[in-house]
C-alpha cells in the first residue's frame, strides 16, 4: 500500500521563490505573493517552505495568508467564473444565479471543483450594473444572464477537451 | 510613581498598567483578554477607565501609569460602554442561562439537561462555574441582551486532551498569546471579521501542526472554548492538594483537582506545565494493581499480603550477599529510596542501585550565566529547557530542537560527534586552537565563537546524553572553571544521587547478565521494557520480587508481585536538584501500601531472622553488559544512514506510565522516521508514508516524517535512550 502525497515540483518551486529573497522580518507578504504569482496558489508545502524560511510556524503563516482575500489556498480551476453580488446583480438575480451555479458544480463559493476544471468565486462588482445579472468567465463578460442560459455558458466550456 | 485611581491615591513602579495598580488599590476592572502571565493585548475593550487630559478610553490592561495620572474606573459613560461591548460579544455566544429569568433553578426542572450535542447556555457547557466570562457579566450588571443573536454553528474540534468549541470562543487570543509564549505558535487567529476562528494551518489537527499539548492554552481560556476532555462534564473540584509532578527531574509543581476521590484535572501552580503533567496523570487509576501476586504452577495468582510478605521474606532469606540485588529508580521517594537502601544493605548484606543520577545544581542560578546545552531538553526536561531557553544558550545537538532554534550558537555535529565538539570548546578556549574538531562538521570559527562566550559557563547534559557526552562535559567544565549539570531523568533522581544509589548500576548489570544475582527485587522500574536484552537474565532468575503499580513487562517475570501506592496516595519527598525538599501530598485515598511501608514491614520481618550485619560484600562483574551508553560510541557508516533513537515527550522513561495514558498511547501510535528532504526525496519517500529500516539484523518499521530538523544522512526515530547504529532504508511497498 503506498500513500503518494502530492510532493511535486510545487515545492521545489517555493523552495526556489524562498532562496534569493531578502528574508527580513516583514517579507512574509512579499514571499506569499511571489509564490501566488507564481503557482496561481499558496500550496500546502509552499506555505510549509515560507513558514521555514521566516521562522514562523506553518499556522502563523496561514493566519497571515487567509487574512488577505488576495491569496488563494487552493489550486484553481482552468476556468474562473466569478458571479457578481453588487446591488444591482443582486437584486437582478445574481443570488440565485449563484446558488443555481453552485448547485450545478456541486461547490462552494471560493472553491475548485474535483477535476480541477471551474473555481467558482463571487465578486462585489465588475461594473456593468445595468447588464444585471453578470457573470465572468474568464474575464469575458456575460450580462442578462437566467440560470438556463448561464448553465448553457458551462456546457459549451464543459465541452471543451 | 504616583496616581490617583477614583479617590484613591496609590504608589506603584513605573511600567505598571493602569489595571494592575488599580488592582493593588483594590479596584477590580473587569477584562477577558489581559492574563498575568501573557504578553499586554487590548483585546477585548472591557478594561476600559477614562483618564484626566486623554481623549477618549484607553484600555487600562495596556495603559502604562504615568506620573500624577487621574484615572477614573467606574462612570455612567464607562458603565454603559462596557454593557454594550459585553452585549455585543455575547450576541456571538450562547447565554441564554446568563441572563435567564429562573437562573439557578433549572437543575431541578431537568435533570438530563446536559446530554446536549451543542452548548446552548451556561448549564449545558463544561465550563460551567469556572467561566470568566460568567464574571464579567456578573460585575459588569448584564441584566438582558438585545442584541440578535449571530449564531454560528460550527463543529466542535477534537484533539488529544482537549476539546475545542469555536461557538463558545470570544477571540480574546489568550489561548494564541500563551502558544507562542511556549514557542510553539500551532494555533493563530485564521481568516477574517466574521469569520475569524483560533485555526490551525489548513485547519490541521493539532499534532500535525507541532503542538506540544501543554495545555497552556485551556489554563488561560476564560472560556468553555478550550476544555479538557477527561472529566469534562464533572463540574468545579471539591478541593485542590498542592503537590509534585512524578515525571521529569524538572519538578514542577502542580495542584490535582480532587472531587469524589478522583483526579478531575491538573493545575500548573507557578509552573509550566508540559503535557504530562498536565494531563499524565490518569494512569493513577488506570490498570492499577490493588493485591499481591504470586507465581503458582504455571502463572500469577492474587494473594493476600500475608502470604506474600512472608513467601519474599523466607525466600530472600536465601540469597543474602552478592546473590542478592536490589534495582530501585528515580520515581521513589526518598523515604522509600532510603528504607530500600537500609533493607539491601543491612538486611539483605548487599547493595540497592538505581539507573538515574542528577548533579547538584540551581536552575534559577545557572540561567543567569552563559551556558552550554547538550541534549534534547524540549523532549526529556520541557520546564527545564524552557527555562534555560530563554538565556540563549550555545546548543551541541545534530537536531534542530526547540532549544537549538534558540540559541546563541548552534554547533550542529552529526549524531555521536558531541564529545568531540566538547573537548574542541575546552581546547579552543585555552590555547585558541581548533585542531581537536578533527573531522567533524563544525567549522573553527563556529568553535571560537562558542568558546569566546562560554567563559564559566554551566554545561548542561540532558539525561538522554550517553556516559562519553558526560565525561567530556566534565573535562569541559574543569577547564573553563564552570559547572556541571547533569540533569536528572526522573523526579527524584537527584534524591538516588544524595544516596549514592547511582553508583554501581553497570556492575550490578554485568553480575545480573552473568548469572551472578540469584535473586533480585525491583522497585519502581520496569528494566524488561527499557532494556529487552536483559528479560533473558530476568526470567533466569531463581527468585524475582517486582513492585508496581502495575503488571508490568518486568512484574510478569516475577516470582512475587507487590503492588504500591502512586504518588498521588503519598506523603513523602523528592529531592530537587538544588537539594530543596519537595513535598508530596496525598490527594487520593490509597489503593494499596506505600512503597516505604512495605520495604520496612520487610526489613521488620526479616531483621528477626537476620542478624544486622552492615558489611557489604560487593559484587564484581565477569561478562561485559552491552547495555546503553556504551553501544553509542560505535557508528558505523556502512549503511546507508545513521540511524538515532531519540527521546520523546509523549513517551516517558521506559514509558510504563505514558503508555497507560489513553491520549498519549494515541499520540504514540506511530513511529515516526524523520528524513531530511533531500534524502526522502533521493529515496523517494514522501512524507506520511510507511517505511521499514534495517538495522542490525532488526527491522523497525514507521511513518516518514520529513523535515528540516534532522541533517542529511541522518534519520531519527523516537524511541528510548538515544543509540545509534547504521541503517539500511527500504521503502514499504
Amino acid at each position: 500500500m503506498k500513500k503518494k502525497a502530492a510532493r511535486d515540483t510545487t515545492e521545489d518551486g517555493a523552495q526556489e521563490i524562498c532562496k534569493g529573497l531578502d528574508l527580513e522580518e516583514g517579507a512574509t507578504i512579499p514571499l506569499l505573493q511571489r509564490v501566488q504569482s507564481r503557482l496561481g496558489y499558496i500550496s500546502p508545502e509552499a506555505l510549509r517552505e515560507i513558514a521555514e524560511a521566516m521562522g514562523l510556524s506553518e499556522s502563523e503563516v496561514y493566519g497571515i495568508a487567509t487574512f488577505y482575500s488576495e491569496f488563494k489556498l487552493s489550486k484553481p480551476g482552468r476556468h474562473l467564473i466569478k458571479i457578481c453580488m453588487g446591488t444591482s446583480c443582486y437584486l437582478g438575480g445574481g443570488k440565485k444565479l449563484l446558488e443555481h451555479m453552485s448547485r450545478e458544480l456541486g461547490i462552494k463559493p471560493g472553491r475548485t471543483t474535483e477535476d480541477e476544471k471551474f473555481s467558482l468565486e463571487t465578486v462585489a462588482c465588475l461594473g456593468c450594473c445595468s447588464k444585471s445579472p453578470v457573470m465572468a468567465v474568464d474575464g469575458v463578460i456575460y450580462g442578462g444572464l437566467s440560470p438556463s442560459s448561464a448553465e448553457s455558458i458551462l456546457a459549451h466550456l464543459e465541452s471543451e477537451p | 510613581m504616583h496616581l490617583r485611581i477614583d479617590d484613591q491615591e496609590i504608589d506603584v513602579p513605573p511600567g505598571t498598567t493602569i489595571k494592575e495598580a488599580a488592582k493593588l488599590a483594590g479596584i477590580k476592572i473587569p477584562g477577558l483578554c489581559d492574563h498575568p502571565e501573557l504578553e499586554r493585548y487590548g483585546g477585548c475593550r472591557l478594561c476600559l477607565v477614562e483618564v484626566e487630559g486623554i481623549r477618549g478610553y484607553p484600555s487600562s490592561c495596556t495603559m502604562p501609569v504615568s506620573e500624577g495620572m487621574k484615572v477614573r474606573t467606574n462612570t455612567p459613560a464607562l458603565k454603559s460602554l462596557r454593557l454594550n461591548i459585553l452585549e455585543m460579544l455575547l450576541s456571538e455566544h450562547p447565554c441564554i442561562c446568563l441572563i435567564c429569568e429562573r437562573s439557578g433553578m433549572c437543575d431541578e426542572v431537568r435533570e438530563g439537561m446536559r446530554k446536549v450535542p451543542q452548548t446552548m447556555g451556561c448549564r449545558y457547557c463544561p465550563k460551567d462555574g469556572r467561566c470568566e466570562l460568567q464574571e464579567a457579566v456578573t460585575q459588569i450588571g448584564l441584566k438582558k441582551v438585545e442584541l440578535c443573536r449571530i449564531g454560528t454553528e460550527k463543529e466542535i474540534i477534537r484533539s488529544p486532551f482537549f476539546d475545542r468549541d469555536p461557538n463558545l470562543c470570544i477571540l480574546c487570543g489568550r489561548c494564541v498569546r500563551a502558544c507562542a509564549d511556549r514557542g510553539v505558535s500551532a494555533i493563530s487567529f485564521v481568516f477574517r471579521g466574521f469569520d475569524t476562528v483560533i485555526g490551525t494551518a489548513f485547519e490541521k489537527p493539532l499534532e500535525d501542526v507541532g503542538c506540544r499539548f501543554c495545555g497552556a492554552c485551556v489554563d488561560v481560556c476564560p472560556t468553555g472554548a478550550l476544555v479538557e476532555r477527561a472529566n469534562k462534564w464533572s463540574g468545579v473540584a471539591k478541593r485542590v492538594v498542592e503537590t509534585i509532578c512524578p515525571y521529569c527531574s524538572s519538578n514542577c509543581q502542580i495542584g490535582i483537582e480532587v472531587k469524589d476521590d478522583k483526579i478531575l484535572r491538573t493545575r500548573p501552580k507557578g509552573s509550566k506545565l508540559c503535557v504530562r503533567g498536565r494531563f499524565g496523570l490518569e494512569f493513577v487509576s488506570n490498570q492499577r494493581l490493588t493485591r499481591p501476586m504470586i507465581l503458582k504452577g504455571e502463572g500469577l495468582v492474587e494473594a493476600g499480603w500475608q502470604e506474600a510478605m512472608e513467601l519474599v521474606a523466607e525466600r530472600l532469606g536465601g540469597y543474602k550477599g552478592r546473590r542478592f540485588a536490589m534495582l530501585l529508580s528515580g520515581v521513589l521517594t526518598n523515604e522509600a529510596l532510603r528504607t530500600a537502601k537500609k533493607f539491601s544493605e543491612r538486611v539483605m548484606n548487599s547493595r540497592a542501585v538505581a539507573e538515574d543520577t542528577s548533579s547538584d545544581f540551581s536552575l534559577t542560578e545557572i540561567i543567569q550565566g552563559p551556558l552550554l546545552a547538550v541534549g534534547d531538553l524540549a523532549e526529556t526536561n520541557p520546564a527545564t529547557e524552557l527555562a534555560i531557553r530563554h538565556s540563549k544558550p550555545v546548543v551541541i545537538s545534530p537536531f534542530r530542537t526547540m532549544l537549538a532554534k534558540k540559541a546563541s550558537v548552534w554547533l550542529r555535529c552529526r549524531p555521536g560527534e558531541e564529545p568531540q565538539v566538547l573537548e574542541a570548546i575546552a581546547k579552543a578556549s585555552v590555547q585558541e586552537n581548533t585542531d581537536a574538531l578533527g573531522d567533524t562538521v563544525i567549522s573553527a570559527e563556529e568553535i571560537l565563537k562558542a568558546a569566546k562566550l562560554l567563559g564559566k559557563a554551566s554545561v548542561v547534559v540532558g539525561p538522554d546524553c550517553n556516559r562519553a557526552v558526560r565525561k567530556a562535559a566534565e573535562n569541559l567544565v574543569r577547564v573553563i572553571g564552570g559547572k556541571l549539570c547533569v540533569v536528572g531523568r526522573n523526579c527524584n533522581s537527584r534524591g538516588v544521587a544524595v544516596l549514592g544509589l547511582d553508583q554501581g548500576y553497570e556492575e550490578t548489570m554485568q553480575s545480573l547478565m552473568s548469572g551472578e544475582i540469584a535473586a533480585a527485587y525491583i522497585v519502581g522500574s520496569n528494566p524488561a521494557r527499557s532494556d529487552p536484552e536483559l528479560i533473558e537474565s530476568l526470567s533466569n532468575l531463581e527468585f524475582l520480587v517486582v513492585q508496581d503499580l502495575f503488571l508490568t513487562e518486568t512484574a510478569k517475570l516475577a516470582d512475587v508481585i507487590l503492588p504500591a501506592a502512586s504518588f498521588a496516595e503519598i506523603e513523602g519527598t523528592y529531592t530537587s536538584s538544588d537539594g530543596r525538599m519537595l513535598q508530596l501530598m496525598p490527594a487520593l485515598s490509597a489503593i494499596s501500601k506505600s512503597d516505604m511501608q512495605i520495604i520496612s514491614e520487610l526489613c521488620h520481618k526479616m531483621k528477626g531472622r537476620l542478624p544486622d550485619d552492615p558489611a557489604s560484600s560487593r559484587p564484581e562483574g565477569t561478562k561485559t553488559w552491552t547495555g546503553k551508553g556504551q553501544q553509542s560510541e560505535d557508528i558505523t557508516s556502512s549503511g546507508s544512514f545513521i540511524l538515532v533513537e531519540g527521546p520523546c515527550l509523549f513517551e516517558f522513561g521506559s514509558g510504563t506510565r505514558t503508555s497507560r495514558v489513553r491520549d498519549l498511547q494515541y499520540l504514540n501510535k506511530d513511529r515516526y522516521v524523520d528524513i531530511h528532504p533531500r534524502d526522502a526525496a533521493r529515496h523517494k519517500i514522501s512524507n506520511g508514508e510507511p517505511v521499514s529500516i534495517q538495522s542490525r539484523g532488526r527491522s523497525i518499521r514507521g511513518l516518514a516524517r520529513v523535515s528540516m530538523s534532522v541533517p542529511e544522512g541522518v534519520m531519527r526515530i523516537c524511541g528510548r535512550a538515544s543509540r545509534i547504529a547504521s541503517a539500511e532504508v527500504r521503502r514499504d511497498v
